[in-house]
């Protein structure tokens, strides 16, 4: 895990390969983390990713928000992940905070970033 | 996409009488179908793919709203429809609560980029709970259409 850098720039993630970016201190007990993932399922971030997002999200001790541009939604709500409408390429900056942040990141950096959730498999297009 | 630009108004159920999932999604394809927007001969198709789609994880999203969807090459556009359950009806949904207003979505199969606006414009409408009483509320057919048209023009 990298060292301490408050306030450096976000550190890319597009393919899961970089480690989230360090954590600092908000409060004696809040942990805040963030990581900007690329949305790699060829539907984009429809209903079932949104509902496996929110459903991990809430697995944890810890606020989770989704953000893209200017618009904010908490992770635990599939009904606010619809609102990001985010296509296949599209940008988002996951920011966790709390006991479990650490945890959370990595659950939904895991689901963002997979281009398919289990039985999504004929959505790709054929190998070769 | 707004919701007003896939809802069939003509195929909106204002009162469903199936008491099950699958009664309510034939009855809703039934009435695409009915309202001539989709073919008589994609119908059992649709229903199957709705039905194989709620296989994999309940639409039902909470709140008493359940969003069944569905690819289908038979149509050209996203088209959909609207049906309210005065009773509820079980949906197997995320909070386990019964499902009084169903929005249905079937895509082409090569637009996601509509489908997501399709499902980012009914969430943003739905989230309100005000309007899904009122929608719940309403009796007719031209009663939904104009909630539907009035939350649209006030977002």
């Amino acid at each position: 895990m990298a060292s301490k850098t408050n306030g450096d720039p976000i550190t890319p993630s597009w393919n899961g390969e970089t480690p989230p970016r360090p954590a600092f201190r908000a409060g004696a007990e809040e942990l805040v983390l963030h990581q900007r993932v690329v949305i790699q399922n060829p539907e984009g971030l429809h209903m079932r990713p949104a509902t496996a997002v929110a459903q991990a999200a809430k697995r944890f001790n810890a606020e989770a928000t989704l953000i893209r541009g200017d618009l904010r939604v908490n992770a635990r709500s599939a009904w606010d992940i619809l609102l990001l409408s985010a296509a296949q390429g599209a940008e988002i900056e996951i920011e966790v905070r709390g006991p479990e942040a650490d945890g959370a990141l990595a659950a939904l950096v895991d689901l963002l970033s997979t281009p398919t959730l289990p039985d999504e498999e004929r959505a790709l297009p054929p190998k070769g | 996409m707004r919701t007003s630009e896939f809802v069939v108004r003509d195929a909106i159920i204002p009162g469903v009488a199936a008491a099950n999932k699958e009664a309510v999604i034939r009855e809703m394809v039934g009435s695409l179908r009915a309202a001539g927007s989709i073919k008589a001969a994609a119908e059992e198709e649709i229903v199957r793919a709705v039905l194989k789609r709620e296989q994999l994880g309940s639409t039902g999203i909470g709140r008493g709203v359940a969003i069944p969807h569905a690819k289908h090459p038979s149509v050209e556009k996203p088209i959909g429809t609207v049906a309210v359950a005065k009773a509820g009806v079980n949906f197997n949904s995320l909070d386990n609560e019964p499902v009084h207003i169903f929005v249905m979505l079937i895509s082409p199969q090569d637009r996601p980029s509509e489908h997501l606006r399709a499902l980012e414009n009914v969430s943003r409408i739905l989230r309100d709970d005000a309007f899904c009483r009122f929608l719940r509320q309403a009796s007719t057919r031209e009663e939904i259409w104009e909630l539907l048209t009035e939350a649209e023009s006030n977002k």
